[in-house]
């Protein structure tokens, strides 16, 4: 009788196997005798159907997967390359599993297994798929056991010359696998039965560890291996997840991670040394610890900063892994310290240059060339996505952004308005629409989700907060806000930076919260919105709030501000943003040294955006960030002030509107004030920062815009409003780095250069 | 080989032979490396920047391009004068310093004339004025043609802020050799 599991994962083979035979064909596509392009691919489509097998079988299946396999594992152990034949035995097999596919649909009698296949070589792992599970525990027990390359101080030679289009591929791939890893974790502590994100984990440290054997990195390859075997009981319910089991989960990921970054090292610098030694011996025995369920209870916890003698990954050479010994030693359950034994240590030498193969056929150079093209294509094409080079994307945009002024220009040039041809001007208009479009699209290609950073936030929040042993929930909003990639990549440092303090200061522990009255559980919540053309990001924690007086205290004591300084609320908030103001009583390791705040602003004011802090002491504190949607082109409002024209970034823009005189005041009859919706703003005249001359004698003659700048509001009087024009942001020069009010320049539509205005220091400059 | 100038500048001069585009700024003469020259435009529409020293103009459209235009006469101190169809941009590269970018520079001139082509034996030193000012600008000075031309160090100029204090090389020097 079947169990409902059995059912399951019955659906899931009928499911999945056809798609993965289709990856199959697509692989085979690709491969050409004498090489090795798609050899990955179609090791992990093969590692996947061992997958299915695992789950349920029909059994011809299970034996033709079995020979595929060893023909693959031939391949991997030999010359690394494809032959014809095997080549042409493997579309037999396509052909014969096609076949078996249909037949089990249809319900109709199996192909039996050709008789001439037969599996070349020994696998190179005996796959859990063909031990009941029983006995892989047992065996995993075993000292002698194949699996423990480790503790045979095994020595393995890697071809940093033949392999390294391999060595790529298995790095890119590694780090989309950790990330499923981890992802998956976060998931599973939220809800641990998720058999999806069980399989997720499972599969991602299954084809870790078929990539890692492929270029017979056999101990790395060991330890996904325990890792798996780890999380294949969980998901066959002989083991309950619990904290510390995922604990060794992560442990192990950190590990990997470890593992691929001296690999992507190497790739980048040959100059590193090849050889790394890696200490699995522990990463093994706190999985089979795991495995065995002899793990402490999750609160049976070392105390930080005890277990620095604990093995982890010693690694030789110049710039490694940072993994470090506190890494791992501090959240090491205690039961399973067991000491390092140098000889165990397996070396791992990547040799940097190409060393001759027995039979290998060096094809030539171009065809090598261009067969890895075709096997990206192929990659390309099952993923349904492509990899471009971000600086071709930017120039792209950029001569998308010339071509949308080189059409303006045609468009607004006298001798063409002239013209009174319906022909032309029906011409003109598709011109306009269709550039249009292609700016468009061009911008899209560029976006990309925030979600991706905000989920690197959920291990930081959970790290952190086990450490400080408070209870913090993250929660997340707007993943799916869509900036440009430019941002995209540099928001994360800031974003980091402000939830370490949310959990470091902001969220209180649990015993002072209980105290207070609060839910034990803090909250730290994370979102995006689009807002006026840009994007808003909020950090907000319900903690403990700025103390305003002691950053007032600080700043006084710093010399910062005068001992009498009146200043509001909001201004003493901003003060945290200044070099050497941090409010932290306590020095953490990650947060509160003072440095930060003031560099997450100015990493926010590179990106063209604004930071402003809300806080009540005892609520919380809302951080809001504002920042454009992309960075090359801007939405700006075209002004006039005398005869220049400034494009003025419409995010900092919150309204405009001509003024009456009775909206006007002056103090001491020098500085401006305007009513702006009941609320007194200081008036700056452009002209007057400018030096230039005004047409407007009165400030009620021109135009008011309002501007925002951080928590300051100022209105701006110019002498004209343009217009809004999206504009493509040019470098000026460095000779105006001192020139504060111009950030930048712009080619307008009559050809000539429009200047942007720094409406951040044009603020700051006059008051 | 002139003999009278075989003192140490000769060994730099040697590197100093090659095509010159030569300019005038009011009454004298300049030449600086072709080797530095982009191109050369004629006055376009020129965006001011305000705040800024007089002798920067501001920025043009260089095909897309921002680029800064320098008055040559105001960077020098000289006196100023209106700009006429004769008045030229020469666009000039100007190599990045210390890990910096490359860039181009406009500097306005008064005419362009000619690319010359200078030998070694055409270039002398730069003379000594007999006074503290900078010839660190200056590259040598040739006499081809019974004109004088003070060879500029383009770049150095560009990459010095403020006004350079020059004195172009006196025409009588030309009788003296």
């Amino acid at each position: 009788m079947m169990s409902e599991a059995e059912i399951q994962s019955g659906a899931a083979f009928a499911r999945e196997a056809p798609a993965l035979i289709n990856l199959l064909a697509e692989g085979l596509a690709f491969v050409s005798p004498g090489l090795d392009a798609g050899l990955l691919d179609l090791n992990a489509v093969a590692t996947d159907l061992e997958d299915l097998i695992i789950t349920l079988a029909p059994g011809p299946w299970a034996d033709g997967v079995a020979v595929l396999r060893g023909w693959i594992n031939d391949v991997v152990q030999g010359d690394a390359v494809f032959t014809a034949p095997l080549i042409n035995q493997l579309g037999h097999w396509h052909t014969w599993v096609t076949d078996l596919i249909e037949a089990l649909e249809d319900g109709e009698p199996l192909p039996a297994l050709p008789l001439d296949w037969e599996a070349g070589g020994e696998p190179t792992y005996e796959h859990p798929s063909s031990a009941d599970s029983d006995r892989l525990i047992a065996r995993d027990h075993d000292p002698e056991s194949e699996h423990t390359p480790a503790s045979e101080g095994s020595e393995i030679t890697l071809d940093m010359g033949a392999d390294e289009e391999l060595l790529a591929e298995f790095y890119s791939e590694s780090l989309d696998l950790l990330a499923d890893i981890e992802q998956g974790v976060l998931k599973l502590e939220e809800n641990p039965s998720e058999a999806g994100t069980i399989d997720t984990i499972f599969r991602a440290f299954h084809t870790f560890k078929g990539g890692a054997s492929i270029l017979r990195m056999e101990p790395v390859a060991a330890v996904a291996h325990e890792l798996e075997t780890l999380l294949d009981a969980i998901r066959k319910k002989q083991l309950v997840i619990n904290r510390s089991i995922i604990d060794v989960i992560l442990e192990g990921a950190d590990f990997l991670a470890g593992f691929s970054t001296a690999i992507g090292a190497r790739l980048q610098d040959r100059s590193i040394a090849p050889t790394f030694a890696v200490e699995t011996d522990a990463i093994i025995d706190l999985a089979r610890n795991a495995v065995a369920g002899e793990l402490p209870e999750p609160s049976a916890m070392l105390p930080e900063g005890q277990a620095t003698s604990l093995p982890s990954v010693a690694m030789v050479g110049t710039a490694l892994v940072d993994l470090g010994q506190n890494d791992i030693g501090s959240i090491l359950p205690s039961v399973i310290v067991a000491p390092p034994s140098p000889v165990s240590s397996p070396v791992i030498a990547l040799t940097p240059e190409p060393k001759p193969r027995a039979s290998a056929v060096t094809a030539p150079k171009p065809e090598r060339t261009d067969a890895a093209e075709r096997q990206d294509f192929q990659v390309k094409n099952v993923v349904g996505s492509v990899k471009v080079d971000t600086e071709k994307l930017d120039s792209l945009v950029n001569l998308v952004g010339e071509l949308i002024i080189a059409q303006s220009m045609v468009v607004e040039d006298p001798a063409v308005v002239g013209l009174s041809s319906l022909g032309l001007s029906r011409s003109l208009r598709e011109l306009g629409r269709v550039t249009g479009e292609l700016q468009r699209n061009a911008m899209s290609l560029r976006m990309v989700p925030i979600g991706g950073v905000f989920q690197k936030m959920g291990r930081l929040v959970r790290d952190l907060s086990m450490s400080q042993h408070k209870s913090v929930q993250l929660l997340l909003e707007g993943e799916d806000v869509e900036l440009d990639r430019n941002i995209v990549d540099k928001i994360g440092d800031p974003l980091v930076h402000l939830v370490r303090n949310a959990v470091d200061h902001g969220i209180e522990p649990p015993e002072e919260r209980s105290a207070l009255g609060k839910r034990e559980n803090g909250t730290v919540r994370l979102s995006a919105i689009h807002r006026r053309g840009g994007i808003c990001i909020r950090i907000e924690d319900d903690g403990r709030g700025l103390n305003a007086d002691r950053i007032y205290a600080k700043a006084v004591d710093l010399g910062i501000i005068p001992a009498a300084a009146s200043l509001t609320e909001t201004e003493i908030f901003n003060l945290i943003f200044l070099p050497g103001m941090s409010t932290a009583a306590v020095v953490t390791d990650v947060s509160g040294r003072g440095v930060g705040m003031d560099v997450v602003r100015e990493n926010i004011q590179t990106l063209r955006g604004q930071i402003e802090i809300e806080s009540k002491r005892g609520v919380g504190t809302v951080f809001t960030i504002l920042l454009p949607l992309t960075l090359a082109i801007i939405d700006g409002l075209l002004v006039g002030a005398g005869e220049d024209r400034y494009i003025i970034p419409t995010l900092s823009v919150r309204e405009s509107f001509k003024p009456t005189p009775d909206m006007l005041s002056s103090v001491h009859g020098r500085s401006e004030m305007i009513r702006v919706r009941g609320q007194q703003v200081p008036l700056i005249r452009l002209n007057r920062c400018l030096g230039t001359e005004s047409e407007a004698t009165s400030a009620a003659d021109g135009i008011v815009l309002v501007l925002e700048a951080g928590d300051a509001i100022r209105a701006l009087q110019v002498d004209h409003l343009f217009g809004k024009q999206e504009v493509v942001i040019k470098n000026i020069g460095k000779i105006f780095e001192r020139q504060v009010l111009v950030s930048g320049g712009a080619i307008l539509a009559d050809g000539r250069v429009g200047l942007l205005l720094d409406v951040e220091k044009l603020i700051k400059m006059n008051f | 080989m002139n003999h009278s100038l075989t003192a140490s500048p000769v060994v730099a001069s040697s590197d100093l032979e090659g095509r010159y585009l030569t300019f005038t700024l009011g009454g004298d003469n300049y030449a600086i490396p072709v080797m530095n020259v982009r191109e050369i435009i004629h006055m376009c529409p020129i965006t001011p920047v305000r705040r800024m020293p007089d002798y920067v103009k501001g920025v043009i459209n260089l095909r897309g391009s921002v680029i800064v235009v320098i008055d040559l006469r105001l960077k020098f101190a000289m006196s100023p004068t209106d700009y006429n169809e004769r008045t030229c941009i020469i666009v000039v590269h100007v190599r990045g310093a210390g890990g910096e970018r490359d860039t181009l520079m406009g500097a306005i001139v008064d005419t362009v004339e000619e690319v010359v082509m200078l030998s070694d034996g055409d270039i002398g030193p730069t003379p000594d004025f007999g006074v503290p000012h900078d010839t660190q600008y200056m590259l040598g000075v040739s006499t081809v043609n019974g004109s004088v031309k003070t060879l500029l160090d383009i770049e150095r100029i560009f990459r010095e802020e403020g006004v350079v204090e020059l004195i172009a090389a006196d025409p009588n020097i030309a009788n003296l050799t």
